[in-house]
């Protein structure tokens, strides 16, 4: 018989995803919101911040022309 | 190669035929999906994105050719014949009529911060309905376990963003979020409606309400925590599950 998951199960899931993933790139530091070990100050200056300038080239859209646009893709 | 499990022969004839149909159409879906994250590291390379993200978005890509090949191999052990290879619908994610830099975070959005951090709590539904195939239970963990660090490239790339991005996306986050809810229940609708016990597949209202609780407890408070204002998505949501 199905049982639905418990609310726990979901905020694991949260903590390994959002938290964990959030914490790959946010300058959390900065504002004192640093939720993980993960994130951990390298020679002393804190995380490394990012560098949002686009690259040389600009943007190069490689998909193929003939490719159907779709407003979802899902798994199932 | 998976090899067909004696569960699998335990099954009736018409679900054996069901189960392969699905997995085949999956195969397909998956390498739809590394299509698309194809797109999108050549989206966040090009519009510079944080290097864990861009890594972390080639590692998708690659899992999805994989995880098709899986599927491929389950439909045909449920088929009991030879591995199909996946047939793909070539697809791109739309262009929102934005600036490359937003596009390729709107694509970020849609198809990780929502969509695959769905899919991780649709396929660790399916994880927990495996008890007939030891097999099935374990590679849906392996999948739960890949989907995980898909969702994460959505949420690391939307941290990197200034808070003018993302003030940007929450304007257009309601119309991402109604698509997405559409087309998991157009998806859903064409599962079995009792599910197959045992077999990986709950029955379709239980997948419907593990789409819902990951919108109210991974994607909205995700939203939250990476301040992307979710006011007007929450107000839509709640009405709509009444």
């Amino acid at each position: 018989m199905w049982q639905y998951r418990p609310v726990e199960r979901n905020a694991k899931l949260f903590r390994a995803i959002v938290i964990l993933g959030a914490a790959l790139t946010a300058p959390a530091c900065e504002g004192g919101k640093c939720p993980t070990t993960t994130c951990q100050p390298t020679d002393g200056g804190g995380p490394q911040i990012v560098d949002a300038r686009p690259l040389d080239g600009g943007f190069i859209d490689a998909s193929p022309n003939d490719a159907t646009m779709v407003d979802v893709i899902v798994i199932i | 190669m998976i090899a067909r499990a004696d569960a699998v022969e335990r099954l009736p004839i018409e679900q054996q035929e069901q189960l392969a149909e699905l997995w085949q159409m999956r195969a397909d879906s998956e390498r739809s999906v590394g299509s698309v994250f194809t797109q999108l590291v050549t989206d966040l390379s090009a519009t510079g994105a944080h290097a864990e993200v861009i890594a972390l978005a080639r590692r998708a890509m690659d899992d999805e050719t994989r995880h098709a090949r899986v599927c491929a191999e389950l439909a045909a052990a449920y088929r009991g014949d030879d591995v199909r290879e996946a047939s793909p619908l070539s697809v791109r994610l739309p262009d929102y009529g934005e600036p490359p830099r937003m596009r390729a975070a709107l694509h970020a959005v849609n198809l990780c911060c929502i969509g695959e951090t769905i899919a991780t709590a649709f396929v660790e539904a399916c994880h927990a309905d495996c008890s007939s195939w030891d097999e099935l239970r374990e590679l849906h963990g392996r999948h739960l376990a890949d989907e995980i660090h898909h969702a994460r490239v959505g949420w690391a790339h939307l941290a990197s963003l200034t808070l003018d991005e993302r003030r940007h996306i929450a304007t257009r986050l309601l119309e991402l979020m109604r698509a997405q809810v559409r087309t998991w229940e157009e998806r859903i609708a064409l599962l079995p409606e009792r599910g197959v016990s045992g077999h990986g597949y709950p029955p379709r209202a239980a997948l419907i309400a593990v789409v819902y609780e990951a919108i109210r407890d991974l994607v909205l408070p995700g939203f939250d925590y990476v301040e992307v204002d979710t006011s007007a998505v929450r107000s839509w949501f709640d009405e709509y599950r009444r």
